[in-house]
């Protein structure tokens, strides 16, 4: 049977018994939702790159223990995330560097509101102030505004309440708010 | 800042994802109209906020699935352990031995600092030169001088 007919249960099942044919079938099938969601959570390129790598060889290994009990795709967003979360903590000093530079040339730049907001600055604005919030709010925002998220499905990833999460999603978009707020003014 | 440019601040998002409640609505907008400053800000932040919704989507690249595939190979087949000692020792050994070379050659040349000098040779002096001083040093009427003059006669009557 061609991989590329079979359901994700299907494929699980084949490359639980090592069958890289079906695991190639997985990673085109998956692979542009986990490289966006590792890149939207960590902000570099080839760092995302690395770690979506690194989810679809954890799904490999770990095929065997895919208990059937959740969605795929929520077990391969729990991977993603934990993936990228590892990633950012073990990158967090080179990070909080890049970030005091950012900041500085910012403010030696002087610019206009209006001047800041051209061209590419816009979403490197954006980047920034979601990059500088809390981990915890940051995922929840990411998750809920880049990957369109409901806040159950949110809560599924992570394991704790859809209560929680909301009120994280709150907290981030009110400390955006904020920091972008004295940004623009 | 009076409260309503406040308020204005505080509920930036909701003004922009239209969350007002309608009892706030006809102030807020009353608000705005007046006030250029919190009007500017309110543009300025919904098209910074509207970019959240316009996420670039990313493809990841050509190296993607090569990469990953290697990584399962390392995996489905793990290097002997015999090969991973060589290769372990090889790797630390490596810097050891260049570590090593420039030890001995620093210990060869402070040794080669170290060796007596030696006194410069006096220059060689011909055989003949030496003949003919010895010759000259011998003393009148002494053995030598006899046996000398003697060998000098006997080659000159020779032809």
């Amino acid at each position: 049977m061609a991989a590329n007919k079979l359901d994700d249960d299907e494929l699980i099942q084949r490359i639980s018994r090592k069958d890289l044919i079906a695991f190639q079938e997985l990673v085109e099938r998956y692979k542009s939702f986990v490289f966006n969601t590792c890149y939207n959570l960590i902000g570099s390129y080839q760092q995302a790159e690395e770690a979506a790598q690194d989810v679809f060889f954890q799904i490999y290994k770990s095929a065997g223990a895919f208990r059937h009990q959740s969605k795929m795709s929520t077990w391969i967003y729990r991977i993603a995330v934990n993936q990228s979360l590892n990633a950012i903590r073990s990158n967090k000093r080179s990070r909080w560097i890049k970030s005091l530079t950012t900041l500085e040339t910012k403010e030696s730049s002087g610019k206009e509101p209006d001047k800041l907001l051209e061209k590419k600055e816009l979403k490197d604005l954006l980047r920034d102030a979601v990059d500088s919030l809390p981990e915890k709010q940051r995922t929840a925002f990411i998750l809920n505004t880049y990957e369109n998220l409901s806040p159950s499905a949110i809560a599924e990833i992570l394991g704790i309440s859809s209560n929680s999460v909301e009120v994280r999603i709150h907290r981030a978009k009110k400390n955006l708010q904020k920091k972008l707020a004295s940004l623009l003014t | 800042m009076n409260c309503d440019c406040r308020e204005v601040t505080n509920k930036l998002i909701d003004i922009v994802e239209d969350n007002i409640p309608e009892s706030q609505k006809r102030s807020i907008q009353n608000h705005l109209t007046t006030c250029p400053q919190c009007n500017r800000l309110v543009k300025r932040f919904a098209r910074v906020w509207k970019e959240l919704s316009t996420a670039e989507k990313l493809t990841p690249s050509e190296r993607f699935w090569p990469g990953l595939r290697a990584k399962i190979e390392d995996y489905e087949n793990p290097p002997l352990l015999r090969e991973k000692i060589i290769t372990g020792l090889k790797n630390s050994l490596r810097p050891a031995a260049v570590s090593l070379i420039f030890l001995l050659g620093g210990l060869f040349g402070y040794h080669l600092g170290n060796l007596p000098h030696m006194e410069s040779t006096p220059p060689v002096m011909l055989y003949v030169e030496q003949y003919v001083q010895d010759f000259q040093d011998f003393q009148e009427g002494s053995v030598s001088d006899f046996y000398m003059k003697y060998e000098t006669q006997n080659q000159q009557e020779v032809p």
